[in-house]
């Protein structure tokens, strides 16, 4: 059984390496970082060091992850390509599986890319700007700011998998994380367990003290797990 | 074929799209459903004496925070309305666009475009005729007597925000004439509509991008919910967003005019 599931994370990943789109998202992911760390580094509301400026940036940056998770199950829908999957590995809960460890392999990738290069643009940015450089140990939040991101995107993942389709399942996703969630966050302290408000505490401090990071991350855990489990059990169930 | 027809024709075709009136769904059920939870957040803190609990106090601001929801309604209408055109089929039907068959009953290609673009426009006219008012009923009815006198222009305000809806659904219409696909201009601009977007990112770097035309537009019904200083005046800011709107969709008029279909 293992066997078999390494060798459908294998077909995966070299799909995904094949898609154009994949492509395009991973590299415009590198590239956002480059540029909103850079203008965040150059604007007076910006940081002064080099990983608070990144920090503030992944909230542009879970947009590449999330259309990398959607991306990478979206496409299969578009023009039958399952059909030709299922046959290649008639196992509905491999399929899934492979796909989910495919995507966290690139989305892994991305994100430490993204984040590294962030941090150059930003410490280049900031000493154009002649602010001294401060630097304190291994910067953890980057860290958790990797995992988060590759963390939401799988949101977008299981989203796919449930609607079967790029578009639909692109609007749900970006809009709830990029657009309900700071509406909502203006008026309820509910908020808190939307799953970026509580995933972000991987790498942001809680001013309320409410959930610590390993909470956060579980409450974060918590959506993924639900909307994921539906989408398999609709996968099993539904006609390809 | 009159144009009349073709925008009949059009208005059946879109309608009937799922992601269509999934658009619709959200642009109407998103903002009254936002402005439902803001409203019984303001009264909650009115009533415990504890204003500065939330960001506002009035209910005519918890229906214009819960505008940015009924945007990414308006792109996707936009993004479809286009993008359905050019999706593929299941190669087991043949693998053919549909903008073949619309081109073939239609062969007017500014004809075509023009009958979308109505198409749009009245969509979302409909849905912001519905959705302002009703937000704007439900919020004060929810807020009630606690409520602190309404503010001066919740008129302008109002039709501000439709027109802002209306224009980004035409701006997102005349991306995906470009791209000929639905995907990047929903990422761009569903992200962008969020209130702290690129493009307020830009606005601390330049003070030229108070006319990127999101920026220019929320003008028209932000108030003081805008998240930069200096921005244009409602009118002003109306018009720029305006012409960046009649200039992206005759940009997308001539390519749609000069490419092969």
């Amino acid at each position: 059984m293992i066997r078999s599931y390494a060798g459908a994370t294998a077909a995966e990943l070299t799909k995904l390496f094949g898609l154009p789109a994949v492509l395009a998202a991973v590299f415009g992911t590198i590239g956002a970082a480059v540029a909103v760390t850079g203008a965040l580094a150059a604007s007076p509301v910006g940081a002064n060091e080099p990983v608070a400026v990144v920090l503030q940036a992944v909230p542009y940056l879970q947009a590449g992850t999330i259309s990398l998770g959607v991306l990478a199950v979206g496409t299969e829908y578009a023009d039958g390509q399952l059909h030709t999957t299922l046959r290649c590995v008639p196992d509905r809960l491999a399929v899934p599986a492979a796909k989910t460890l495919a995507y966290l392999a690139w989305a892994a990738v991305t994100a430490v890319a993204a984040l590294a290069v962030g941090l150059l643009t930003a410490r280049i940015a900031l000493a154009t700007r002649d602010v001294p450089v401060v630097t304190d140990g291994f910067p953890w939040k980057v860290v958790g700011a990797a995992a988060y991101l590759a963390l939401i995107g799988l949101l977008g993942l299981a989203l796919a998998a449930l609607l079967r389709a790029v578009v639909s399942a692109l609007v749900v996703t970006l809009s709830l994380v990029l657009v309900a969630s700071p509406v909502l966050d203006a008026v309820t302290p509910h908020a808190r367990y939307l799953p970026d408000r509580a995933g972000g505490l991987l790498y942001l401090p809680d001013p309320a003290r409410i959930l610590t990071p390993a909470t956060g991350l579980l409450v974060l855990l918590g959506w993924v797990v639900v909307i994921g489990s539906g989408a398999v059990a609709a996968f099993r169930r539904r006609d390809a | 074929m009159t144009f009349f027809d073709t925008v009949a024709a059009e208005i059946r075709k879109t309608a009937t799209l799922p992601a269509a009136i999934v658009a619709l769904a959200v642009t109407v059920l998103g903002p009254v459903a936002i402005t439902l939870i803001n409203a019984v957040g303001v009264r909650a803190a009115l009533r415990s004496g504890r204003p500065e609990l939330t960001a506002y106090t009035s209910p005519v601001e918890a229906v214009f925070s819960a505008v940015p929801i009924g945007t990414v309604g308006a792109v996707v209408l936009g993004v479809v309305a286009v993008g359905g055109e050019y999706t593929t089929n299941s190669a087991r039907i043949g693998g053919g666009r549909q903008i073949t068959t619309t081109l073939t009953a239609t062969p007017d290609r500014l004809g075509v475009l023009a009958a979308k673009a109505v198409t749009v426009v009245l969509l979302v006219a409909v849905a912001a005729l519905v959705v302002i008012p009703a937000s704007l009923a439900l919020a004060g009815g929810i807020v009630g007597t606690d409520a602190p006198p309404a503010p001066e222009g919740v008129l302008s305000r109002s039709v501000g925000a439709g027109i802002y809806w209306l224009l980004t659904a035409l701006i997102a219409l005349a991306v995906t004439v470009f791209t000929r696909n639905g995907i990047v201009p929903i990422i761009v601009l569903v992200v962008n509509s969020a209130l702290v977007s690129v493009s307020v990112l830009l606005s601390h770097l330049t003070p030229l991008a108070r006319f990127l035309p999101d920026l220019a537009g929320m003008s028209m019904f932000a108030g003081d919910l805008l998240a930069f200083d200096d921005a244009l005046a409602p009118v002003t800011g109306g018009l720029v967003m305006a012409t960046w709107t009649a200039g992206l969709l005759a940009l997308a008029s001539a390519v749609f005019l000069r490419r092969d279909a």
